[in-house]
Order: C-alpha cells, then structure tokens, then sequence
C-alpha cells in the first residue's frame, strides 16, 4: 500500500448552480512511477477529473464528494495556502495545447524558472542555470538561446518540451498529463510521449496520462481506466486490457480505432450520442448506445464487477465475474 | 524598431496632408462669402471684389491650396477673420489650457478606471461591481454638458465647494476635469474589466494556478498586463482627442483652450481659424496612435514591427 502515490475515492463533481455531476463516483489509482491512462471521448469528465486532483476547475464547478489523497494526505481538506505548496512542487500539470498553456508575453526560461522561484530557495543565477539544465534535459537545443525566446517563436513540440520542463522543476512525484500531444504533429507526438516515459525512470516520477486516443494510451501506460459520461466503465491492466476489452463501450471504441493491418472501407461507429448532464438516464447511462441492452440495464445500474483477471467492469454482462 | 518607427511616421504624412486637403475642400464649399463673413456685412461690392482679389479667393482650388501648403510649411496658418491675429499665435495661447485640462482629466479617467476595472473584475457579479459598473455606465451614457450643468448647479452653485467656471487657479480643473474624465473612466473599467474576465479564465493562467503561484501574484505578474494591453490604443485616443480640444466642456466652464478656439471659429465662419484647429487634432490624433502602437510594439512581444 505504501506505493500508492494518488487515490481518488469516490469522487463527484458537479456544477455548483445546476447540481449537475459532471463526473460520478470516480475511483483512481496511481502507484509509484506507475503510468496511468485515462481514456474516454470529448465531455466524459477525463479533464475535470484531472483539475480537480489539484483543484484547479472552473469556479462554477466543485467537488461535491469524495476524498484525493496524495501521499496520505487529503487533498480536499486543504486550504488554499496549502495547497498552492502541493500544486508544482508535488504534483504538476502538463496540458494540451502548450502555446496556449504558456504567457504569450513571458519569456519561456522565465516561466520555467517561475516555478523554481515559488518552490525553491535558490538564487538568481542558481535559478537560470537549474532552467537552462532543465531544458536541455527535456531536449531542447540551443537552450541558452531559447531561454529567452516567447512562446510564439517556439513549434507546438518545443513550447511542450517547455512545459515538460516545467512540469519537473520542482521535482514533484505526480505529474499529470492532459491530451499533452493532441495538439501536436504525429511526428512529434512520439517524441513527447517517448520524454513523458522517461521521465519516469530519470526522476522516478507517477504520470497520469489522459487521452481520447486508444492507441497513445495502450503504449504508454501500465494500467487504464475507460470512462463514459463521468463514470468509470471499465479498469484494467494495459496488456489485459488490450487483449480482452470487455465493457461493450470498450470494446466499440477499440472497433472504432483504425487499424492498419485491416484493409477496411469504413470505420465502425458507435451509434447513438453520449446523454448529456443534464438529462441522464437511469440505469447504465451506456445502455441506449449498446448492442446488449436489456430491459435491466435501463433501470439498475451496474456496479464495477472484479473480474478473475483483475479487470473491474462496470456491466451486468459481467456481473458473475470472467 | 528605428525602422519601424520611420515607417510609421511616413505613413502619417501622406494621412495629415489628406486631410488637410479634405478639410481645405470642405471650407471651400460652405455657404458664405468669406469676405462678407469678415467685414461683418459693412462694406459695398466693389470692396468685397477687391479683398476676394488680393486673398487669391478666385484662384483655382489646387492653386489655393498650394499656397496654404507652402504657407503651413513656414509655420504660417494664415490669419484669423475675427481677431485679426496669426492662427498660430492664438492656438498657441489657447493650447496649453487645453493641455493642462486634457492631463488632469485624463489623470482623473486612468487613475479611477484602471484600478475600478480590475476590482470589478475579481468581485466579478457582487454589488460592489455592479455599482461601479453603474456608475461607469452612467458617465459613458450621460451628455457632457448635463454632466457638467449637474456638477455646476450642485457642487459649485448649491455647495460652493468649487469654482463655478473660469480658469485662474488648480481648483477651476476640478470640475471640468470630472465632467471629462468620468465618460472616459467609465469606458475603460469596463474594457478592463471584461478583458481580464476573459484573461483570468485562459489557459496560462490555470498553468500559473497549477505552478502553485498566488492568486495575487497571478493577477498582477499573468493576467494584468494582458487585459490592459488592448486597452491602451483607446487610452491613447482619448488623451489625444482631449488636447484637440474639449468643445462642450471648455464652453461650459468658460475655459480660453482649444475648444472654445473652435467653437467661437465655426460661429464666426473664421475659416483659417478653424483649418487651423482641425488640423491641429489631426496632427495629435496621428502622434497619440503612433506612440500607442509603439507602446504595443514594446510590450508585446508578438507584434512585428517589421
């Protein structure tokens, strides 16, 4: 147990004026230099739920339930002050679109250097050296010249290094990645995933990484959580999730992923939409979309069943155990 | 930047001769006899011939206009109907009037808006930014001169805290100054104010939150600069829009600036006079924008000036 870098229990989100839950009862865990994924479509609440680990969502939008405990501390009964210790220093957050991520009037050493100058005691000069080391061990060339460069003078890749390397100045346990390469070329995707990786062997680091790309998740990371329209559906083992997908959404989204080795006209889709907050249905709030529907799914919904291979599936298909 | 700024003032020439010659043009067709307008009615036909000769009035247009050019280049914007005077001696009088009522309403408008801008921002929905919101809203929605009469009948009238009107001493400013800076800190706490609603919810910020930054310092070091940098072309516009002259606001409280300049032209028909004024804003209309976009230029590291 004492590996254990990052529980979410139970946790419910919800918007504060509607009392909508954008994210349902959601259970994560990351062990230590473990790399976690958390997949889903555009709105399951994979973002929220990753804000919300350090508290960072929207002011309309709260944590209603629940607990996050980091290193055995509870996230959710600090206070402000304390948590801003938490937030960079402990757990980072590397986000999606870095031009957008980064100040557009600030130098790009500088805002690595920031989070050296919140956290540490370093000085001046210490701070400037520790940045430009930061840099060139998260490859950037020519650091030096690019500490002082703005974020509209780097490529989306770079200005993702920068934010990589600002995601590790302070050395902090947990870094948590959202969508980091969804905005980037195919290219560099690889090469920012392939840094994110190593980073868990150089600094002995924990990376949540979460995507809406099956493939991106199932090379990266050591076990995976599927989540539908604030729920997690399914969790799983990469390899055994890989092999057996069982949640029905699972596995149409796996039928939906282009695979090069079959020479396909079209691409399966998932019929039907996902229901939106404000109008979910009773039961399995996957139900109307699946081929398995029965008149039970509509009215009860299924618990996270622990299958015998250790994967837990949030289906009646599976409510025996497999 | 050298370069940049060169260009730039060379682009502007070509826009103050435009102008002068639209506004040349314009002078030409207004109704009137100018020699008429000048000798205020007391002369007979033969005179008025004889003036309209000697002034080059039966000249072609592009000859006249030629001759105001080469004038205007010798510093010479002709000589006022009315007051018999060079042009350039009066505004020359007036204009530093105007500048001291420009500064200090301006001083008034930024050193009120900014900061009401910001607050309302931060206590975004709560009374305290509505009612500076209306207050805002109030000054950009009434006239100036009810502003200015209200201000004279009660704080200067019914109070006698304040001059009623005139000039002399730092006090006569006040007023005028409020009347003037109240519209242009409205408008101003309110670009504020939705800018940096807008910056406070972009994603640097939630990557300043999520380095563990203060809230404070988030404001002051990420979101600040980013909400007041659109704002200061407009800034800039009105400040130099007010040292064209106030017209209203320096009639109202008798102030000998520009805008009473003007005012007293047009009634009068005094041509060069008013040619003399318009192309006055015109010249400071053109340097405030310039200095506003160098201004953005220099604190933008986004903007090419190439």
């Amino acid at each position: 147990m004492e590996d254990i870098v990052l529980q979410v229990k139970d946790v419910t989100i919800g918007d504060k004026k509607s009392g909508y839950s954008i994210v349902d009862k959601v259970n994560i865990e990351v062990k230590k230099q473990q790399i976690v994924g958390i997949v889903g479509e555009s709105g399951c609440g994979k973002s929220m739920t990753s804000l919300a680990i350090m508290q960072l969502m929207p002011v309309n939008i709260a944590i209603k339930e629940g607990q996050i405990l980091f290193s055995g501390e509870e996230l959710t009964a600090l206070k402000e002050k304390e948590l801003r210790k938490v937030r960079g220093k402990d757990i980072s957050m590397i986000f999606q679109e870095p031009v957008r991520a980064l100040h557009p009037l600030h130098k790009v050493g500088k805002q690595i250097e920031e989070s050296l100058k919140i956290h540490t005691n370093l000085s001046k000069e210490d701070r400037k050296k520790q940045t430009i080391s930061l840099m060139k061990s998260v490859g950037i060339p020519d650091a030096e010249m690019r500490y002082d460069q703005y974020p509209h003078q780097l490529s989306g890749g770079l200005n993702q290094r920068i934010m990589i390397a600002m995601a590790i100045a302070a050395d902090p346990s947990l870094i948590i990645a959202d969508e980091p390469t969804t905005a980037l070329d195919v290219t560099i995707q690889a090469q920012i995933l392939q840094l994110l990786r190593s980073l868990r062997e150089r600094r002995g680091v924990s990376i949540i990484l979460i995507s809406h790309d099956l493939a991106v998740i199932c090379e990266n990371c050591d076990y995976v959580y599927v989540m539908y329209c604030g729920q997690i559906v399914e969790e799983a083992d990469v390899r055994t999730f890989f092999q057996s997908p069982k949640h029905p959404y699972t596995q149409a989204l796996i039928q939906a992923s282009p695979d090069p080795e079959k020479k396909i006209d079209q691409l399966m889709a998932i019929k039907g939409t996902v229901p939106s907050i404000e109008n979910i249905p009773e039961g399995c709030r996957f139900a109307e979309r699946c081929p398995h529907k029965t008149e039970r799914c509509t009215k009860v919904e299924p618990k996270l069943y622990e299958q015998n291979d250790g994967t837990k599936v949030k289906c009646f298909l599976f409510e025996e155990g497999r | 930047m050298r370069k940049y700024i060169a260009k730039r003032i060379a682009v502007s020439v070509p826009i103050i001769l435009g102008v002068i010659l639209i506004t040349f043009v314009l002078m030409n067709y207004i109704p009137g006899n100018a020699v008429t307008a000048m000798m205020q009615n007391k002369i007979n036909n033969e005179t008025v011939a004889r003036v309209e000769e000697e002034m080059h009035l039966n000249d072609p247009i592009l000859v006249r206009f030629g001759l105001y050019i080469k004038d205007l280049l010798h510093g010479d914007l002709g000589t006022s109907f009315v007051m018999n005077q060079p042009v350039f001696n009066l505004i020359k009088n007036a204009f530093p009037n105007t500048i001291k009522l420009a500064l200090s309403a301006i001083a008034f408008a930024w050193i009120l808006g900014i900061p009401i801008g910001i607050i309302s921002a931060l206590k975004k929905n709560t009374c305290l930014d509505k009612l500076f919101m209306g207050v805002s809203l109030m000054g950009i929605s009434m006239p100036t001169f009810s502003i200015g009469i209200i201000l004279q009948y009660l704080i200067a009238y019914k109070l006698k805290w304040l001059p009623i009107s005139g000039f002399t001493t730092p006090a006569h400013l006040i007023l005028p100054s409020i009347v003037l800076g109240w519209s242009m800190a409205g408008e101003i706490s309110r670009l504020i104010r939705t800018n940096l609603i807008d910056v406070i919810q972009a994603d640097y910020i939630t990557t300043a939150k999520a380095k563990g930054k203060s809230r404070m310092g988030i404001v002051i070091f990420h979101a600040l600069k980013m909400s007041i940098l659109p704002v200061i072309t407009i800034m800039m516009m009105q400040f130099t829009s007010l040292l064209g002259g106030a017209l209203i606001t320096e009639n109202i409280f008798s102030i000998p600036g520009i805008g009473t300049l003007s005012i007293s032209a047009l009634s009068n028909r005094d041509i060069p006079l008013l040619q003399g004024t318009i192309i006055l804003s015109t010249f400071l209309i053109i340097i405030g924008n310039l200095i506003a976009d160098i201004i953005y230029a220099l604190a933008d590291p986004r903007v090419h000036y190439d």
